[in-house]
């Protein structure tokens, strides 16, 4: 052994260059939060009202539907997957929980069951997605793809191409109202944001969800029940979208598909800018909430700034590619479809 | 087949897994007709019209942008990739002619074309030199031409101005010349056309037929010096090249730039290669059997729309037909398969 107490040069020379992997994975992680900040401080100084108490608070408002959205998303990207569905089964659950409650089509008046009913559609909606994809062997993101298109025929037939309107007084509360200075939405995709925290870093679903995307054969060889987990993923996002589509109609307050439009790629956005890659393994839900915060920053100071809304799609589809192509593994043997 | 005291019953093993792989290969195709002749009957017996010339004519006119879009696709689906962006590149094109007629002329064609090809080329760099996934990188550029196409238009349909429907008035040709027609639309020729066109370039190039070995296996089509990138960036330019006749074929036909006509066609257009017997997994598929699946799509949207069944069933049943169409196509025999 040498003075270092490595047994040969070997050994030192690989023990450097993981320690030199670390340092580098360490500095990249730390990526977004100086984004974050930068984008903050550039958009203070541009933007008149960025930095002020009342856009700090509609900034949390709009964190809310990106965040729970990314927060099931991100376990199903850990895996190597996609979920597509969001579009479409967000906004059926949204149009199917506004028909529940107090509203201007139905005779219903369920009240907050009608919350419970719509998100449990969404964890079932989901599971039927996950035993499509693992037993049907399809990949993900076309079974969620063609859920989406599924869903949305739905929710326009649960109204019958007439949305209802919510009458249900406690819904208005929830929109509108604040706790410690921070709106009751995005408390409740708080809640979401820390369940997702415990179930990746307390449970044994969650390591497995990290073994599983690192390497999905090995995973199966040490005897997880790998079908299982994928399933419950993504039911687990499938109940995320369904918190979404209820947060969603209880801000817009009309039951209709466009609650689901436009809000499954601000989602993607948020995990793969917040580091976690499409390949799965590394990541993780905090890296998601920095990803939903930078998302929801970018979108706020583009209207600030007096942007053209048909851009922020643009903008987010820009990004997407560069910090998928940042994050990639390059080189001749790495197989991309 | 183990049993070494019985090789004949090893070899007719072998035989009886041909043969059914063989079956599978194609029961999307007999799927796809079976059910096109049934639809065919049952829409005639529902509503009588259903078959009658002018129908025809409406049918063969549906097809032509489907069919356009489809062999596109069906190239990318032969790598194994996917592409999500035609649709909003068919819009961006209707929305672009629509404006160019007026500056350009008759050279508002060239310069959507040269648009598919642009956006295609794009799809297929990021695809191929960048190693972004094809499904995200196209999910963007779908975003980002979806922007464009309201950003273009202003995010209203825009209407050809009177002055310019010469450029337009072909659509409704009902000779050839001296050749008449019949209920044969010319758009459709057109999309055959292309069929025809991109099934030899697929079977007959280099190029075409590395994109049937890279889906098949990319790393042994690598090993034996395959030009993998520059198949992955032709199928993807030709598939933005579909996309672009098909936004064409939507302004002409419409005789407007509607900024979300594609919208709903990528599901359509995906479904359509794959009832067509085009394998999502890549490396299995015949460009000519396309027809077959859009021709299912396009009986099952206008017998719908003929028997006035709502709008919202088509996304339901569409949505349904494409996880169908892939199941039926999909290769489960692999045990270890990892599928993502």
């Amino acid at each position: 052994m040498d003075k270092q107490g490595y047994s040969s040069p070997i050994a030192r020379e690989f023990a450097q260059e993981m320690a030199r992997r670390n340092r580098i994975e360490r500095i990249v992680g730390l990526a977004p939060v100086a984004i974050l900040a930068f984008l903050v401080i550039v958009l203070s100084l541009v933007a008149d009202g960025f930095f002020s108490l009342y856009n700090m608070q509609s900034v949390l408002s709009q964190l809310s539907i990106p965040l729970v959205m990314s927060m099931g998303l991100t376990f199903v990207i850990l895996l190597g997957g996609t979920d597509l569905s969001g579009e479409g089964l967000g906004g059926f659950v949204g149009s199917i929980v506004v028909l529940m409650v107090l509203n201007t089509r139905t005779n219903l008046d369920w009240g907050l069951w009608a919350a419970v009913i719509g998100v449990a559609a969404g964890l079932m909606v989901g599971t039927i997605s996950g035993f499509i994809h693992v037993y049907g062997k399809m990949p993900s993101f076309i079974v969620t793809y063609a859920m989406a298109s599924v869903m949305a025929g739905f929710a326009v037939l649960s109204y019958r191409g007439q949305p209802a309107m919510s009458k249900y007084e406690f819904f208005i509360t929830l929109a509108r109202g604040r706790f410690l200075g921070i709106p009751y939405l995005t408390w409740t995709a708080l809640v979401i944001f820390a369940i997702s925290y415990v179930l990746q870093e307390h449970t044994r679903f969650g390591s497995y969800v990290f073994a599983i995307g690192d390497n999905e054969r090995v995973a199966k060889n040490t005897g997880i029940n790998i079908n299982r987990i994928k399933i419950l993923v993504f039911a687990w996002s499938g109940l995320c979208i369904g918190v979404a589509g209820v947060l969603g109609a209880i801000r817009i307050g009309r039951g209709e598909v466009v609650i689901g439009t436009g809000t499954v790629f601000p989602a993607i956005t948020a995990v793969v800018v917040g580091g976690t890659p499409l390949t799965g393994g590394k990541g993780g839900v905090v890296h998601s909430l920095i990803g939903a915060l930078i998302v929801t920053v970018i979108n706020n100071g583009l209207i600030l700034l007096g942007v053209n809304t048909y851009y922020q799609a643009a903008i987010q589809g820009i990004i997407i590619i560069t910090a998928v192509a940042l994050s990639v593994r390059r080189g001749r043997k790495v197989v991309t479809k | 087949m183990s049993n070494p005291a019985h090789p004949d019953l090893a070899a007719s093993g072998r035989v009886y897994a041909g043969e059914r792989s063989r079956l599978r290969d194609n029961i999307s195709r007999f799927v796809s007709l079976a059910s096109i002749v049934a639809l065919l009957i049952l829409f005639t017996a529902m509503n009588p019209n259903f078959l009658g010339a002018p129908n025809i004519r409406n049918l063969l006119t549906d097809i032509s942008p489907i069919l356009a879009m489809s062999c596109g696709v069906a190239l990318v689906l032969l790598l194994g990739s996917i592409d999500l962006s035609m649709g909003s590149i068919a819009s961006c094109s209707a929305v672009m002619l629509t404006l160019l007629f007026g500056p350009l002329g008759w050279w508002a064609f060239a310069a959507v074309f040269l648009f598919g090809v642009f956006a295609g080329l794009l799809n297929g760099v990021l695809h191929a030199k960048l190693k972004v996934p094809s499904f995200i990188a196209t999910l963007s550029t779908q975003s980002i031409w979806q922007s464009a196409a309201y950003i273009i238009s202003g995010g209203q349909p825009l209407t050809l101005v009177p002055g310019n429907w010469g450029y337009v008035n072909w659509v409704r040709a009902k000779s050839l010349g001296p050749l008449p027609l019949g209920p044969v639309p010319p758009l459709f020729l057109i999309a055959l056309a292309v069929m025809i066109v991109y099934h030899i370039y697929q079977s007959r190039t280099g190029t075409g037929k590395t994109m049937m070995a890279l889906g098949a296996n990319e790393r042994a089509a690598r090993l034996i010096g395959l030009g993998i990138d520059q198949a992955k960036i032709v199928a993807f330019t030709l598939s933005g090249i579909g996309a672009a006749i098909a936004g064409v074929f939507f302004a002409v036909k419409l005789k407007s730039g509607i900024p979300t006509v594609g919208e709903q066609y990528n599901l359509i257009a995906i479904a359509s290669a794959a009832l067509g017997g085009v394998a999502l997994t890549g490396g299995r598929g015949h460009i000519l059997m396309v027809i077959l699946g859009v021709g299912l799509i396009t009986v099952i949207q206008n017998g719908m729309n003929v028997v006035a069944v709502d709008g919202f069933w088509q996304q339901i049943v569409f949505g349904l037909l494409v996880l169908a169409a892939i199941y039926m196509n999909s290769d489960r025999r692999r045990r270890d398969l990892v599928v993502k």
